[in-house]
Formats: C-alpha cells, structure tokens, sequence
C-alpha cells in the first residue's frame, strides 16, 4: 500500500502542473528512496532545463548554493541535470556532425559532378551548423566550457580535413583547398569557441596537402594543438585551487576527469583510436615508455608537480597518473577526489599494460605475404624468429 | 585517389569516448533496479492499468537517466547484469524491458554516433585479420597461413569457436580485438548467441569505452530465450509422449506437465509480445531483423527435432528455435491432447 502511495504521489507529481523545486528536492532527499530520489530528480531537472535561458541559468546556481548545506542531495540534482543536458544538447550535436562526416565520406559531393565540387563543398561548410543553446549546468556552475566540447570543435576538423583532401584531390587545386579551409575556420568560428587558439593555420594546409595521401599520417598534428590541450587544464587548476567551500566540488571533478581523459587521448592518438573501436593497437609515446616503466616498478614517483607544471611526458598513461597524483596532493581529504584520481590511475595502469601487449605482440606477429598458387592466391604468414609456417 | 584518400580519412576518423559522469558505482544502480523492480512488481491488482503503466513508463526513465551516468565500462558490465538477470527471473522481465526501453533513449545519440563511425571498418583489416573476422563472423572455413582449415577450426558452434578463440588469444592478440568489436554488429550477435552470455560476458570485458545498445543485448537474449523455450516445449512433448499410453503414469504425471505447459505458454507469450516491441524499435534497422530472419525456425516440434539432429550443424546455427508464434500453437495442441487422454482415463462427471 505504501508502494501504491508512493506510485499515487508521482503519477500526481509527473501529471500535475509543478515539478518540485531544487529545494524541495532537497529538503526531502534524505527520507527518499533510491527510486524516488531518480523520479524527482528527473521532474526538477525537466522542468528547469524547459526554462528561459536566464531562468534557466538562475536555478542551476540556487542549485550550487545548496550545496553547501546539502552537499549529497545537491550533488545528485546537479549531477543528474547534466546528464540530462548532454543526452539533449550534446549528443544529438555530435550525432549531426558525425552525419555531416559521413555524408561526405560517402562521396555525397561527387555526385555533382567534379566541375561544380568547390562550389558544393563552399556551400556545404558555410551552411550553418545547430549551436548548442544553453551551458551545461556544469559550466555554469564551474564557471568555464566544458572540454566536452572540443569534440564537437574536432569532428568540425575532422570534416575540414575530409573537404581539404577531396578538393585537392579532386584535381580543384590548392587554391580551393585552401579557399574550403577558409570556410572551415569560419564554421569553427560560430562555435562560439576561441577561435584564435583554435583557427587554422593555411600554411600548414598547403603543406600537408602537398604530400597527397599522406594527409592522414599527420592527423594527430590537425587534430589540436597541444597549447589547446593544456588550456583546459590550466583552467581547471585555477578553479580548483581558487575554489571556495561553499562551491560545489563534484561539477569540478567531473570536468577534471573529462580534461585529463582527452589531454592523454591527445598525446596518444593510437589510444583514441583503440578505445574508438578502430582496428589499431595502442602504443605509446617511445620516449616515455621508459620513464612509464621505471614508474611501475619503483612505484614511489611522483608525477604531480610535473602536471602542474605541464611538463609530464606526453603520453597517455604517464598523463593520467600524474592527473591521478595531482589530485590527490590537491584535495587529500577529500573521498569523491579519491574516486577520480583511482579512476584515473586504474585508466593510466590499464593502458600502461596494452602498450606492453602491443609490443610483445608486435615481437611475435607473423609476418604475411600472399602465395601465388597454381589455382589461386592465398595468404602465407611465417614466425617472424623461425620462419616456420604460423597456423 | 580521391576514394582512397577518403578511405584513409575513415580510417583515421575516431569514435569519441562517452562524456559521463565518473563518481557513479554499479552497486548504486544496483540498488536502483532492486527499488525499481520492487516497486513496479507491487502494483495492487486492482489498480488502474493505464496509470500503472504510464508510471512503470516514467520510472523507467527516471532509473535509465541515472544508468546514463555510468562509465561505458560500468555501464556494459551493469547491463550483463540486468541481463543475466533478465534471462533468470521471467517474472521480472516485463519491467526490466521498460528499464531498457528507458536507458535506450538516454543513450540513443551516442549509439548512433558509435554505430555510424564503424561503418566501413571491414575495408581496413589485414588479411591475417580478416580470416579470424570471417571465422567470427560467418562461421565459415578459416584461412590462415595460405590453407583453408575445415575440421575442428570449422565453428560449426560457435562456443567451439569461442574456445579456439581464447586459446589463440595470446597469440592473436588484434584479431582478437576485431573478433569482439565486430560481435557488436547485430549479424555477429545473432550469429554468436549460441555461445550465450559468454561471448557477451566477454564481449563486454572488450568494450571498455563504448556503451553497448541495451536493445541489441536484449535481443541477443531473446534469441536465446525462444530456442531454450522450444528446447523446454521438446522436452515436454517427450515427456507427454512417454506417458500419454500407459493409464497410470499419465494419471500420476497429469497435474505436474499441465501445469509446466501453462508456464511455458505463460512464458511464451511474454516473449512474443516483446518480440513485437522490439520489431517496433527495430523497424529502421534492417540489419537486425534479416540477423533475426537468419535464425532456423521450425514450424513445429518434429521440425525441431529434425534441425536439431541434422549432421550438418552449420545449416542449423548456433541453436533453432520453433517460432513462438508455432509454439503457442504446438503448447495448446498438446494440452489439448493431454486432456483429452486424461479424460479418457478419467471420465469426468459429464461425460455419460
């Protein structure tokens, strides 16, 4: 009966004209259940991001302010009004961009006709993209955009580089390449991002056009300058550092996590590939594979200081266990920091240990050439170490 | 030129981790789903079925925004939970559909960035990987080293795939990872349900920066659950055929297989209207309803039987299944007939 109760009073709550405010929410979430706690967090978060932009932005920072009272309660409101705001905002953002990819990766343009190509291409990049409407609680909160942003900043890229290579290809010349690239920068511009850190460099373009195929070979060089990378982190810092008692910690953490996740998928772009699902091993940066390795079996390094001052190997794995060890020197009392930094030090260990298969692995791979038969062409792969036919 | 520069472009084109939160646990969302489950299965008997429903709906929702805050990791090894779960409790899977259903439409976005960056990924692998892809995949004759190797490398199970492919593990290791990536693809689910949550189990552990669809899962599930249901209906067939000419066995086994019958429609039933929910999500998706369509489906027990004991087991897959449309139909046929011999045995006070 109590269950019905409870079913009564969402069906009214859901159905009915008020979702409960942020201080409701609070105010009862110790006597909630889990279930109850996921229901009306769900209707307060609905109800707020269904706001006017400046309503909007006042609620999501009555919510920080109850924080401090309410840390729990505020935490999971917060927490679960920005998931709510990637699964509106951000994904259907990235799901666009990546169609727009694709559609050229589908030679889409060529249809046209290879003379009329530039001017498709030129439509195509000047052609408004949907911006995201509002910050994500996170950043209001936090008082910075989110990293998770960049994404969408890179694919943007990734589309660029896509139009750059086919125009070139294509036989229009560098002069339209470079023409297309305008207009990528353009695009890049309206989101509203730093365009100065972030804008191309034409020469770089001719360059790289230049050696034709090997477009793809210097991708990880298009994808952010490594000053963009560590931008973020150095605002991060700031924050945390500077940050008052009464401001809540877990919108900062999460984006901390976020800012050193892409900071090491930067460094080791095999990684992003490999955890993207593509057909790839990772391997790490050679020069700090050996510092990685002394780490793992000395075990009392300390990376934190060379975090701070952007200064730790580039690579993955040594990226995140140096984040992993700044934060915990930064905020050793506090348990949900302790949570981010194991996830971060689980994540660098993780990948410290692939880049040892992939090299152990690459040691044994044998190595395959096809075999012309007498009926037909067949592949032959042998042990690299004995030249024995490998089954 | 111009297509193989945009191949390399695909190539190199890089599916983006999720964005989520990372101070969420899976003994939290544990938790969650126990409430949920708890007080969706409590609904009084006499409430209003509309509301109730609506309610379930919104729960579901409300707990699937949550789930969303999970680690892609977290979040994979939670949904083999919540399938493993699924599969044991058929009381519970009315709901635990809604909860999917739910979480679904949280994470639809992102799955569909995953899915549209691994198009075209079969151009890239190299040969030595792309013999382990079709082993996988297709079941068929593998070529490694310039043979072709039938035999005991031929999965003709796919679980004796699987064990060849664990041995090697060490040896392949990036066949290994392309192996379990491409299981993502509904075709290989499909083809892989055989092997049941092992390979899912183990799929997951791959996946470690996608979230898996909940709905392929579940599906994959399904599969599985309507071959056991037609392996339980052949059993039952047996039993009924075992008895149903000797008086005194089919009195003292009357009760107990007419019950079991009842469940087992009971069952059925409940996989038939989510069968249909789940043709209704997929309407867009060919790819999983012809992976679907490649299941061997009976029409009846005998039919069943002739799958199951045909030689050749590649023509049959990993398992067949009557089609539980035909199975309803052979469950009440033999109840009928059960009752029927039963009442002969035992005229009833009606009969003259």
């Amino acid at each position: 009966m109590k269950s019905f109760a409870l079913i009564l009073l969402l069906v009214t709550t859901q159905l009915g004209a008020t979702a409960p405010t942020a201080e409701d929410f609070v105010r009862g979430f110790a006597g909630m259940s889990a279930l109850q706690r996921a229901g009306r967090a769900l209707q307060t978060c609905k109800a707020t991001l269904g706001k006017a932009p400046a309503q909007y932005r006042e609620d999501i920072q009555a919510m920080g302010r109850l924080w401090s009272a309410h840390s729990e309660a505020a935490d999971y409101l917060i927490s679960t009004c920005n998931t709510l705001w990637t699964a509106h905002e951000l994904d259907p953002q990235k799901s666009t961009q990546i169609g727009r990819a694709q559609k050229i990766a589908n030679l889409d343009f060529l249809e046209a006709g290879k003379s009329a190509l530039p001017v498709k291409i030129r439509q195509y990049m000047e052609a408004p993209g949907k911006g995201l409407t509002r910050p994500a609680p996170y950043e209001i909160l936090n008082g910075m955009a989110s990293s998770a942003r960049e994404l969408d900043l890179t694919l943007q890229q990734n589309v660029g580089l896509a139009v750059a290579s086919l125009v070139a290809l294509g036989g229009s010349g560098v002069v339209t390449a470079l023409e297309a690239t305008g207009a990528l920068a353009r695009t890049s511009a309206t989101w509203g991002l730093r365009a100065s850190a972030t804008g191309f460099e034409p020469a770089m373009v001719v360059t790289v056009l230049s050696a034709g195929i090997a477009v793809s070979a210097n991708y990880a060089v298009w994808w952010k300058r490594e000053y963009d990378a560590w931008w973020y982190v150095t605002q991060i810092l700031e924050k945390l550092e500077k940050r008052t008692p009464d401001q809540p910690l877990l919108p900062l953490l999460e984006e901390y996590y976020g800012i050193a996740e892409r900071l090491g998928y930067f460094y080791t772009f095999s990684l992003l590939q490999a955890d993207g699902g593509k057909d790839v091993l990772p391997e790490g940066n050679a020069r700090c594979l050996t510092k990685l390795d002394k780490f793992f079996n000395a075990g009392n390094i300390n990376w934190a200081v060379k975090f701070k001052r952007q200064t730790v190997c580039g690579d993955a794995a040594a990226v995140w266990m140096a984040a992993a060890q700044y934060l915990e020197q930064l905020l050793p009392q506090e348990p949900m920091a302790g949570l981010v930094a194991d996830r971060l030090k689980a994540r660098a260990t993780r990948t410290y240990w692939a880049y040892k298969e992939t090299a152990a692995f690459k040691a044994t791979q044998p190595v395959c050439h096809p075999a012309v038969g007498v009926v037909q062409t067949s592949w032959e792969c042998r042990d690299p170490k004995t030249g024995a036919l490998v089954l | 030129m111009i297509k193989r520069a945009l191949a390399l472009f695909l190539a190199f084109s890089v599916s983006l981790p999720a964005f989520a939160g990372v101070t969420r646990s899976n003994a939290d969302m544990m938790a969650l789903i126990d409430d949920y489950i708890k007080e969706v299965a409590s609904t009084p008997a006499n409430a209003d079925q509309t509301y109730m429903d609506m309610q379930a709906a919104f729960l579901a929702e409300a707990v699937g925004l949550q789930v969303r805050t999970l680690e892609p990791e977290d979040f994979n090894l939670f949904m083999l939970a919540v399938m493993s779960r699924y599969i044991n409790k058929p009381e519970e899977r009315e709901a635990l559909f809604k909860f999917i259903e739910g979480t679904r439409q949280w994470i639809a976005a992102d799955l569909a960035n995953t899915a549209q960056l691994e198009k075209g990924a079969l151009h890239y692998m190299n040969p030595a990987n792309y013999s382990w892809y079709t082993w996988v995949v297709i079941g068929a004759g593998v070529v490694i080293g310039g043979r072709v190797l039938h035999g005991p490398l031929r999965t003709t199970r796919f679980v004796q795939g699987l064990d060849k492919m664990q041995m090697a593990a060490a040896k392949w290791r990036a066949p290994y990872r392309i192996a379990f990536r491409s299981a993502t693809h509904p075709i290989t689910l499909a083809t892989a349900t055989g092997a049941g949550l092992g390979l899912l189990e183990y799929q997951l552990e791959k996946n470690k920066t996608h979230r898996l669809d909940p709905m392929i899962l579940t599906n994959a599930v399904q599969t599985e659950l309507a071959c056991y249901a037609s392996y339980q209906g052949l059993g039952l067939e047996e039993r009924f055929e075992s008895i149903r000419d000797d008086e005194e066995k089919l009195k003292a086994g009357f009760a107990g297989l007419n019950a079991d019958i009842d469940k087992l429609m009971g069952e059925t039933q409940v996989l038939l209207k989510q069968y249909a929910r789940l043709d209704n999500l997929y309407l867009n998706e060919p790819g999983l309803q012809a992976a679907r369509a490649k299941l061997p489906q009976a029409s009846d027990f005998q039919d069943l039987r002739r799958l199951l004991n045909a030689k050749d087991a590649a023509a049959t897959g990993p398992c067949a299944a009557v089609s539980l449309t035909h199975l309803v139909i052979a469950l009440e046929r033999m109840k009928t007939d059960l009752k029927t011999y039963h009442d002969v045995y035992v005229p009833t006070a009606a009969q003259p």
